[in-house]
């Protein structure tokens, strides 16, 4: 063995008992039998003493490079424990944050963002067209309809926007459909209704079971059957609509009587609730604790303006359901 | 082409697979709602999966499936490890954890540098941390620039991610790798005056290989992310072993405080630092570390005096590292039972053998022993003084 590095490595071993730092030795223990002090012969062989640790144990910054080791775990933990007493009194900030604080389990959605509630499934369940649709994807219709019933863009152009979420991947096809589907009735519309409905009806699978285009026009047929619903649409000529809303805490009578000067709204509560009306010009609410009659009334309504009527039944916290009132000149009604 | 769609089927179950699992245990480790749960459920998935994708070694182990699922479970783990823990518990373990690691990097070059000064110097370092992993994380996920977490989950996905960003390995030259805070933080006491020459080269190019590192991020985060699973053997394994078996033979024999003592000399702390992290005086440092001088002898000596001699080259066979002559002087200083138990040693026995043979006690045998091998690291010493 070579002798230069058989020094060394006993030099190493020297150190390792050897503490730079201690002020005395004591003889009451057994210490290793040194000839000289080992940092002064280590100098001449391997610079310093410092670098003879290193190339021991592969400390400083050679010794980072390896993999996790025995004492490295010891070191982190000592090292950690220490750290928590001492973070415990000042906990860091994130760069967003101006002071600790906690994080709210979740963040509540804005009503707007909310689905519609359930409950208000329940009336257009018993349509024609919307009964034949699976509960979720009538759910989201609804959701849309609602949203939409107050735009005042083209028929076409509405079915197109409440049902293309529904079919990301058949968007081309929603034009044309829409276009049959809004085909006037007396050319093509019970017929085409009946026809869709009867194919669909034939399927073993019903609605899961129809094609794309099947099922765009279902869901437009029953988006239309919802809107028209949802509409309430009064003139000097027409001056009463009413609407029936079936819950399960039973139903909704809603009643708009357009008396010239003034829009009176009248809904029959079968719990506790409330209704809130608003336009552009308007935004007024009536609430009740328990079942009975809710009145509105809005002077001077503006002609071919759109005014939301929103119904929310008591325990509810979800999105109402949202009505579109309008008053329109006799000729359009 | 039929082999390309069974691929793509193939990996849109998984997706689903991997969603609804990550979903569900998620709903479940922190009880909150599924809408709160899903977008942190789909950027761990996106993240599993991208490192399987991108990962020759993952796609050559023809076991996709169970990567992604490892993957996106250890995420998981980690981030309800740090929602369980709230906000400001889990950024206490977070800066705790992450200061460890740097600790014994972050320092004023050439100036004795106290453990109070590297502490306020480490959470300067660390705040800038923050900020860079905050950038990471919204880059990596493609989120806005102006995201910040909202929610205790998503809090907690940040710490999460955050662990694991400091944690990612580095390739370096020749094979070898470095965690990226490390790689910061050198850095970072680069920077702290004044200049120094140590270690200037090794900065340099951990601050080269750095910015390469931003440039090919995808890249980068995958070479990071495949190193840091993989185990490379330490190099040198005897030394190894000598470290670890005096570790487990410090704690066998109850000292927890020597132990400790251990590790911080072996990172090279001066004494100073070492009473200040141990909460010691002195006198107290000083009598812990003749107690550790004690034990390690009884270790090197005694206990594991076979191991320790082979690390450095002076086994038995090779007359314990003496020159002919030292080893002609150290048999004429025996007396015939030390002659004995050499003979015996050299021949293989066992302790028990040898105690039976010279009808002594195992303890007096390995008192024997260990007094024959002092005397001749002191033969040794005297050759090289």
């Amino acid at each position: 063995m070579n002798s230069e590095s058989e020094n060394l490595k006993r030099l190493l071993l020297e150190f390792l008992t050897f503490d730079r730092s201690a002020s005395s030795i004591s003889g009451s223990e057994p210490t290793l039998p040194t000839g000289s002090n080992p940092s002064a012969v280590c100098a001449s062989e391997v610079g310093s003493d410092a670098v003879s640790f290193d190339f021991l144990f592969e400390t400083g910054q050679s010794f980072n490079f390896g993999d996790k080791t025995t004492v490295q775990d010891r070191f982190h933990t000592l090292l950690k424990h220490r750290f928590q007493t001492e973070f415990a009194s000042r906990p860091p900030l994130f760069p967003w944050e101006a002071e600790v604080r906690e994080y709210p389990a979740e963040i509540p959605m804005p009503v707007y963002a909310q689905p519609i509630s359930r409950l208000w499934l329940e009336n257009p369940l018993q349509f024609s067209v919307s009964s034949k649709l699976p509960e979720a994807v009538l759910h989201r219709l609804l959701d849309r309809c609602q949203n939409m019933a107050q735009s005042t863009q083209k028929q076409g152009v509405k079915l197109v926007k409440i049902v293309e979420s529904l079919f990301p991947d058949s968007l081309e096809a929603l034009e044309p459909i829409a276009n049959i589907v809004l085909t006037p009735a007396y050319r093509s519309g019970p017929g085409l209704a009946e026809a869709t409905l009867q194919e669909v009806e034939n399927l073993a699978g019903g609605y899961e079971q129809a094609t794309p285009e099947q099922q765009i026009a279902l869901t437009m047929l029953a988006s239309m059957e919802i809107m028209s619903v949802l509409a309430l649409t009064v003139s000097a000529a027409e001056p009463v609509v009413g609407r029936d809303w079936v819950t399960p805490q039973g139903v909704v009578h809603v009643n708009v009587n357009y008396m010239g000067t003034v829009l009176i709204v009248n809904a029959t509560m079968p719990t506790g609730g409330s209704i809130q009306l608003v336009g552009a010009d308007a935004d007024s609410q009536s609430s009740r604790p328990e079942a009975g009659m809710l009145t509105l009334a809005q002077s001077a309504p503006v002609i071919g303006s759109s005014y939301s009527l929103e119904v929310s039944l008591e325990n509810d916290c979800r999105q109402p359901l949202r009505f579109s009132v309008m008053v329109v000149e006799p000729s359009e009604g | 082409m039929t082999t390309l769609l069974m691929l793509e089927e193939t990996s849109t179950t998984l997706v689903e697979a991997l969603n609804t699992e990550v979903l569900q245990l998620l709903k479940q480790g922190t009880r909150t709602s599924e809408r709160s749960c899903q977008t942190v459920a789909d950027r761990i998935c996106s993240e599993s999966l991208r490192i399987c994708t991108e990962s020759q070694r993952i796609q050559d182990s023809g076991d996709v499936k169970s990567w992604a699922f490892n993957l996106a479970n250890h995420r998981v783990e980690q981030c309800i490890r740090y929602y369980k823990l709230s906000s400001e518990r889990g950024r206490i373990e977070l800066h705790s954890t992450l200061s460890a690691i740097i600790y014994r990097y972050i320092s004023v070059p050439y100036t004795q540098t106290s453990y109070q000064a590297r502490l306020s110097l480490i959470e300067d370092f660390l705040q800038n941390f923050y900020s860079e992993a905050i950038n990471a994380f919204r880059r990596e996920n493609q989120m806005t620039a102006d995201y910040q977490p909202r929610t205790a989950l998503e809090l907690a996905e940040y710490m999460a991610f955050t662990e694991r960003y400091g944690k990612r390995r580095i390739p370096l030259r020749r094979g070898r790798s470095q965690q990226l805070i490390i790689l910061r933080a050198q850095t970072f006491s680069k920077q702290q005056p004044p200049e120094t020459a140590v270690d200037i080269e090794q900065a340099t190019e951990a601050a080269n290989e750095t910015e390469q590192g931003w440039k090919n991020a995808p890249i980068q985060r995958l070479r990071e992310e495949i190193l840091l699973q993989s185990d490379s053997p330490p190099e040198d394994n005897l030394r190894e072993r000598v470290v670890d078996e005096l570790m487990v033979y410090l704690k066998e024999k109850k000292q927890e405080d020597c132990a400790d003592y251990f590790s911080l000399r072996l990172m090279d702390l001066p004494a100073g630092e070492i009473e200040e992290l141990l909460g010691l005086t002195s006198r107290q440092r000083d009598y812990l570390q003749q107690r550790f001088k004690y034990h390690l002898l009884r270790f090197a000596l005694t206990h594991h005096w076979e191991l320790v001699h082979e690390w450095l080259g002076i086994e038995l066979e090779k007359n314990l590292g003496l020159t002919p002559q030292q080893w002609d002087h150290l048999q004429e200083k025996m007396d015939q039972s030390q002659t004995k138990l050499l003979q015996l040693k050299q021949q293989g026995l066992s302790d028990t053998d040898i105690s039976q043979t010279l009808g002594l006690s195992l303890t007096q045998i390995r008192k024997h022993w260990s007094k024959l091998l002092e005397q001749a690291w002191e033969l040794r010493n005297l050759s090289v003084s």
